[in-house]
C-alpha cells in the first residue's frame, strides 16, 4: 500500500503489480441543516496484489468507512478509485456485488456468522453466488477450506456449538473459499481473549499468504497490525504511515487535522 | 442463470429448514386455506359432474330436444308409425344427426313366476343407451339387428330383475310377455337401478312396443341429441323439415335436457363457497405476509452478510421470494392432497354424494387450482419482504 502523496517503498520491497488505488477520496454525510460530516479525507493508497496492510486507529477515526469503501460496500463521495486497474467509484451497484463475490472476502469482528447453519453451510454460502462449478462443488470446495483452518472435525457444527476462536476460522473460511485477490479484515481479534486473537491471526496472516490473497486488517490492536508489512494510522479522517520506532499515535499527532468537522454543503 | 436459480431454490430450502417453526406456524394458516378453496372447487366440480351425469339419465345429454310428432285427427297406426320413422331417419339423415331415439313411457305388468311385476317399460332406439348414459353392468345393450328379432329383446333394471328372480349374472334370460299366449321376451342385458327407484324399468325397442300390453302402443315422442352450440338452430330446422314432410301431424319440440338447470341450481351455492374460501385464503396470505415483514427485520444482518458475499438486489429480491413462494408451494400441496383425501374419503362419497350411481372422481382442476393459488400466494405474500430486503442498506445490516 502506497499512500502515494507521502509514501514510498522502501528500498527493500519489491514493486507488486497493484490491486486496488485510491486517489484523493473522500467520504463525507449530510448531518442535516445543510451540514455535511467529513469522515475520510483525501486518501490516498495503492494496495499490491498479496500485500498484507494493517491500519490502526481509535474508534471513530473512520476505519470502518475506510473499510466499506475498500470492500465496495460503500461509494467514495469524491476521489478515484480502481480495483485491479478498473474504475469502481462509479459502477453499478450490481457491479460492485459482482466484483465483491469474485475478488473480495471479509473477516468482521463479531464474526458474522449465520446462524443456524453449520460451519460447512456456512462456508458454502458465498458459494451459492458463484459460477456453476463452484455451486456444484460447495460441499467439498468448503470442507477443504474447513479442513485447511483446521476445523475438519466441526464440519457439522452450528456457531452456537463453537468457540469464539473457531467461529473466526469459520468466518475466515468463508472469506477466503472463494480465493479473493482481497481479504478485508475488520477488528477480526475484537471479540476474542488475546492469546486467540494471535492464534486467528496468525492462521488469517499465515493463510492469505499461502493463497496469494492481498490482507488489510483494519485494528485498533497494534500488535495485531504490526503482523502486516506495512502498517497505516488513520487519525480524524486522514490516513498516515505508521514507520518502524514511531508510535502510530505519536505519528498521527504530528499530522494535520483533517476536516472532521462539519461544513457547507459545497 | 440457471446456478442462480437453482442456488435460489437452495438458499431458500436452507431458510426454511432453519426457520421451519416460524414456517410451520405461518404456513398453516395458507395450508389451511389452500385445502379449503380445493375442497370448495373440487367439491363443487364434483357435484356438478355427479348431477350432470344423474341429470343426463334422466333427461338426456346437453342438448338433448324432445320432437312430439301425432296425428290429432286419429290413433296412431303401424303404418303412422313407419312414416313418422322415414321421416325421422330423413331428417337425422339430412342434418347430420348422429343420436336420436324414439321415447315412450308405459307402465307394464310382466307376469312372473311368482305373481305379475310391475315395470316401467321404457320404448326405445339402439341410440338410447348413448343419450342416457345406460352402459349395462350385465349383458348387452340393444343393437340395430336387435329390430329384427322375432323374440322381442329388452334391456331390465337390477330392480326388477331382483323383483322377477333373474340372477342379472346368468344372462340371457326369458320371461313371459302378458296376454300373448307364451310369447316370451330375451334379457339380454341389466342395468343398474336408480337408487331412488320403486318400481322396476324395463327397455323395448320401438318396434316390439305392441308386444307388451294392449295399450302400449308405438311411440309418439322422439329425442334428438344436438350439439350444444347449433341446437336451437337445429330443433327449429329439424320441426320445420318433419312438419314438410308429415304435413298431417301436428310436430311439436321443446329442449327436455336438465343442462341448462345446472348453473341456476349449483351456481349460488359455488359462488358462495367460493367467496368464503377466498376470504379464508387472503387471511391466510396477511398472517404469511405479517410474518414474512417481521422476519425480514430480525434477519437484515444476515442478508447484510450475503451482500458481502456478492449477492445483487436483484438476487436477494428473488431468495426471498423463492422462500415464500417454495414455503407455499409446500403447504398448498400438503393442503391439497388435504382436500384430495377429505373428498375420496368413503363417508364423504357416502354422505355427500349418496344417491348417484357413479360417484364423480376428484377433479384435476381442484388440483391445478389449489397448487398455482399456492404458488400466487407465495408471491404475494413475499413481494413486500422482497422489496424490503433489497432496500436495506448494506453497511446498515452487516452492523445490525
Amino acid at each position: 500500500m502506497r499512500p502515494h502523496s507521502s509514501q514510498e517503498l522502501s528500498p527493500q520491497q519489491e514493486p507488486l503489480p497493484s490491486l486496488l488505488s485510491l486517489r484523493h477520496v473522500s467520504r463525507s454525510v449530510p448531518i442535516g441543516e445543510g451540514r455535511i460530516l467529513t469522515i475520510l479525507a483525501d486518501i490516498n493508497l495503492e494496495v499490491g496484489a498479496g500485500e498484507h496492510i494493517g491500519v490502526v486507529g481509535r474508534s471513530g477515526t473512520g476505519k470502518s468507512t475506510l473499510l466499506n469503501i475498500l470492500g465496495l460496500l460503500d461509494a467514495p463521495t469524491t476521489g478515484e478509485m480502481d480495483f485491479d486497474g478498473t474504475p469502481v467509484q462509479q459502477i453499478p451497484r450490481s457491479t460492485a456485488a459482482r466484483i465483491r463475490g469474485r475478488q473480495i472476502g471479509f473477516v468482521f469482528q463479531q464474526f458474522n456468522l449465520l446462524p443456524g447453519r453449520t460451519a460447512l453451510e456456512n462456508v458454502e454460502a458465498p458459494l451459492m453466488y458463484g459460477s456453476g462449478r463452484e455451486f456444484r462443488n460447495r460441499r467439498q470446495i468448503a470442507t477443504e477450506m474447513l479442513g485447511r483452518l483446521g476445523l475438519g472435525d466441526r464440519l457439522d457444527m452450528k456457531p452456537n456449538r463453537l468457540s469464539g476462536g473457531e467461529q473466526q476460522r469459520v468466518a475466515i473460511a468463508r472469506a477466503l473459499v472463494r480465493q479473493p485477490r482481497l481479504v478485508l479484515a475488520d477488528e477480526p481479534t475484537g471479540a476474542l481473549d488475546v492469546e486467540t486473537g494471535q492464534q486467528v491471526m496468525g492462521i488469517l496472516d499465515g493463510i492469505t499468504r499461502e493463497s496469494g490473497s492481498a490482507l488489510i486488517t483494519i485494528t485498533h490492536d497494534l500488535s495485531v497490525a504490526a503482523m502486516a508489512s506495512r502498517r497505516f494510522s488513520l487519525h480524524r479522517g486522514q490516513l498516515h504511515p505508521v514507520t518502524a520506532d514511531v508510535a502510530p499515535e505519536a505519528l498521527a499527532a504530528l499530522a494535520p487535522p483533517a476536516e472532521a468537522v462539519a461544513g457547507e454543503r459545497p | 442463470m440457471i446456478t442462480s436459480f437453482f442456488a435460489s431454490v437452495v438458499e431458500a430450502w436452507q431458510e426454511l429448514r432453519v426457520h421451519k417453526v416460524r414456517v410451520l406456524m405461518s404456513l398453516i394458516g395458507v395450508g389451511v386455506a389452500v385445502c379449503a378453496l380445493t375442497l370448495v372447487v373440487g367439491f363443487g366440480d364434483m357435484m356438478q359432474k355427479g348431477l350432470a351425469d344423474e341429470y343426463e339419465k334422466q333427461a338426456g345429454r346437453d342438448t338433448t330436444y324432445t320432437f312430439s310428432i301425432y296425428d290429432p285427427s286419429e290413433a296412431t297406426t303401424e303404418s303412422d308409425a313407419a312414416k313418422v320413422r322415414a321421416a325421422l331417419d330423413n331428417s337425422a339423415e339430412r342434418f347430420g344427426i348422429s343420436y336420436y331415439s324414439a321415447y315412450g313411457q308405459s307402465e307394464a305388468s310382466i307376469p312372473g313366476p311368482s305373481g305379475s311385476v310391475d315395470a316401467t317399460l321404457y320404448v326405445v332406439d339402439p341410440s338410447f343407451n348413448v343419450m342416457r348414459r345406460l352402459e349395462p353392468e350385465y349383458g348387452r345393450w340393444f343393437t340395430q339387428d336387435d329390430r329384427e328379432n322375432m323374440s322381442p329383446p329388452v334391456v331390465a333394471d337390477t330392480f326388477f330383475l331382483d323383483e322377477y328372480g333373474i340372477d342379472p349374472a346368468q344372462l340371457p334370460a326369458t320371461i313371459d310377455l302378458p296376454g300373448q299366449g307364451g310369447l316370451k321376451a330375451t334379457v339380454i342385458g341389466a342395468v343398474e337401478s336408480p337408487a331412488y327407484a320403486e318400481i322396476g324399468s324395463l327397455y323395448a325397442l320401438s318396434e316390439h312396443s305392441s308386444r307388451f300390453g294392449e295399450g302400449i302402443t308405438s311411440p309418439t315422442e322422439f329425442e334428438m341429441w344436438f350439439p350444444p352450440e347449433a341446437a336451437a338452430e337445429l330443433g327449429e330446422q329439424v320441426t320445420t323439415d318433419l312438419k314438410r314432410q308429415l304435413p298431417d301431424a301436428d310436430v311439436q319440440s321443446y329442449r327436455s335436457d336438465f343442462a341448462a338447470d345446472m348453473a341456476d341450481s349449483l351456481g349460488p351455492v359455488k359462488n358462495v363457497l367460493l367467496v368464503i374460501s377466498i376470504l379464508i385464503l387472503f387471511m391466510g396470505m396477511l398472517g404469511l405476509l405479517n410474518i414474512s415483514l417481521v422476519t425480514i427485520q430480525q434477519r437484515i444482518r444476515e442478508i447484510g452478510i450475503r451482500r458481502s458475499f456478492g449477492a445483487t438486489s436483484v438476487r436477494i429480491f428473488f431468495s426471498v421470494m423463492m422462500e415464500s413462494v417454495v414455503a407455499t408451494t409446500v403447504a398448498g400441496a400438503v393442503g391439497v392432497l388435504g382436500a384430495v383425501l377429505i373428498l375420496k374419503a368413503p363417508f364423504v362419497m357416502n354422505v355427500v354424494f349418496e344417491g348417484m350411481t357413479t360417484p364423480p372422481q376428484v377433479p384435476f382442476i381442484a388440483v391445478a387450482v389449489g397448487l398455482l393459488v399456492s404458488i400466487g400466494v407465495g408471491a404475494l405474500a413475499g413481494l413486500v419482504p422482497a422489496i424490503v430486503a433489497t432496500r436495506v442498506r448494506i453497511i446498515d445490516a452487516i452492523r445490525a
